[in-house]
């Protein structure tokens, strides 16, 4: 600050010799004052106007237009929200009553399906129970009649053995008796 | 050419004038006046021209500018600070692009005047004043005597608040008035020292670049003086207004 002072004297001595009679800061001049207070005063007065009537009032409404802009916005989208949460909560509703309809469905049809299985294995059941008792009769008929045809064969071969071996006819009637009684005792 | 470093702050009468006998003459003074008011107004409405709901550039610094010293009546003076705000806004618009109009080289800094800073300090002494009586009547005497203060001590503070109070205007005046010169001076010296350095010729001519380093330094520093200065005293005005508006100390 001292050198400042000390350079701005040394300047103010040098340089201000020829032309500055007064000398120091022409700042300090009395007569200077006047026209500097009354254009200062004129060039505020004339700039507070503009600025107070033309240029803030501009800027503020400008300022303020896009505040209620941005509330406005706001509250639209505050708005939106609550209507699509509504939307939301709709549609999970409906879900849910749709999940809890296609359980429903499932579980009917799941039943259905069961019932027609278990006819149809009833009825192929009786049908595979008729078929087998059929097939159980033909089977012992025709064990009847291959044990009938036996019996008749043996009775026949023991006839012609006993008629070779005793030279005389033999009773008939006894030799099948006897014949009934082997093969059954036999447990054919 | 070269003259005294003092030489930028002469006057110079372009056109003598004279309004009921006092001397109203157009000097370069109120030329830079003039421009400054004229520039200013024209900018900020050019930069509004269009006024759009999403901002351009030259419109984005009007409304920073607009919110920048809205926000500082409002934080300094509060919701009462309102009617004041335009006044806020001239002043610190005004000495802002006075400050800066007057690093234009061959400019004329306009606040670089006493006569200037003088008038704009007195002027809102005075408006303090007024306000604080308009709005609180002779309470506003209460404003030498701080709430809470001991009763020895009251002589002895009411002494200190009234010397604080009357030295405002000549602290506000003569704050900017002496930043403003002293840069101004400080970097027409640096300047003059380059050209006669130079001039000097052998090895002290080979470092004439120092001064001329140390003054783009200075030039930056005096760029950021001239915002810093506009806002100091647009804040101390606002600062001053809110002793007048809100009586509470």
């Amino acid at each position: 600050m001292t050198l400042f002072l000390s350079a701005m004297a040394a300047a103010a001595e040098t340089g201000g010799a020829p032309e500055a009679a007064s000398g120091g800061l022409p700042q300090f001049d009395p007569t200077v004052f006047g026209p500097q207070v009354i254009w200062l005063v004129i060039t505020f007065a004339v700039f507070y106007f503009v600025m107070a009537k033309l240029v803030l009032p501009r800027i503020g409404d400008v300022l303020e237009d896009r505040e209620e802009k941005i509330a406005d916005d706001l509250d639209q989208a505050e708005q939106l929200s609550q209507e699509a949460g509504s939307v939301q909560d709709t549609f999970e509703g409906s879900l849910t009553e749709a999940r809890s309809q296609s359980t429903q469905i499932i579980a009917s049809a799941r039943s259905d399906a069961q019932d027609r299985v278990n006819s149809e294995l009833a009825k192929l059941d009786t049908k595979l129970g008729k078929q087998a008792d059929k097939a159980e009769d033909r089977i012992a008929a025709e064990k009847a009649s291959a044990l009938e045809e036996l019996e008749a064969v043996a009775t026949d071969a023991c006839e012609d053995i006993i008629a070779k071996l005793l030279g005389s006819p033999v009773d008939q009637n006894a030799i099948r008796d006897i014949v009934k009684q082997e093969i059954s005792g036999r447990g054919v | 050419m070269a003259g005294s470093p003092l030489d930028q702050f002469k006057l110079s009468n372009k056109l003598e004038l004279s309004v009921a006998g006092f001397d109203a003459s157009i000097t370069n003074s109120a030329l830079w006046m003039i421009g400054v008011v004229a520039v200013t107004s024209v900018g900020l409405m050019w930069a509004m021209r269009r006024a759009d709901m999403v901002p351009g550039r030259s419109q984005s610094m009007a409304e920073l500018l607009y919110e920048f010293v809205a926000n500082m009546v409002k934080d300094n003076i509060g919701a009462g600070g309102r009617p004041f705000f335009p006044f806020i806004f001239s002043l610190f618009m005004f000495i802002l692009i006075a400050n800066l109009a007057g690093m234009v080289p061959y400019g004329f800094t306009v606040t670089s005047h006493l006569a200037v800073t003088m008038t704009f300090a007195i002027f809102i002494f005075l408006l303090v004043i007024a306000v604080g009586f308009a709005r609180h009547g002779l309470h506003f005497f209460s404003l030498f005597l701080p709430p809470g203060t001991p009763v020895f001590l009251m002589p002895l503070i009411v002494v200190i608040e009234v010397i604080s109070f009357f030295s405002r205007p000549v602290t506000l005046g003569v704050r900017l008035f002496a930043n403003m010169t002293a840069g101004h001076i400080l970097m027409k010296v640096f300047a003059g020292f380059i050209i006669s350095m130079a001039a000097a010729g052998s090895f002290v001519a080979f470092l004439s670049w120092l001064p001329f380093v140390a003054n783009v330094a200075v030039t930056a520093l005096e760029l950021l003086v001239a915002a810093v200065q506009a806002y100091v005293f647009a804040l101390l005005t606002c600062v001053y207004l809110n002793d007048a508006v809100n009586l509470e100390h």
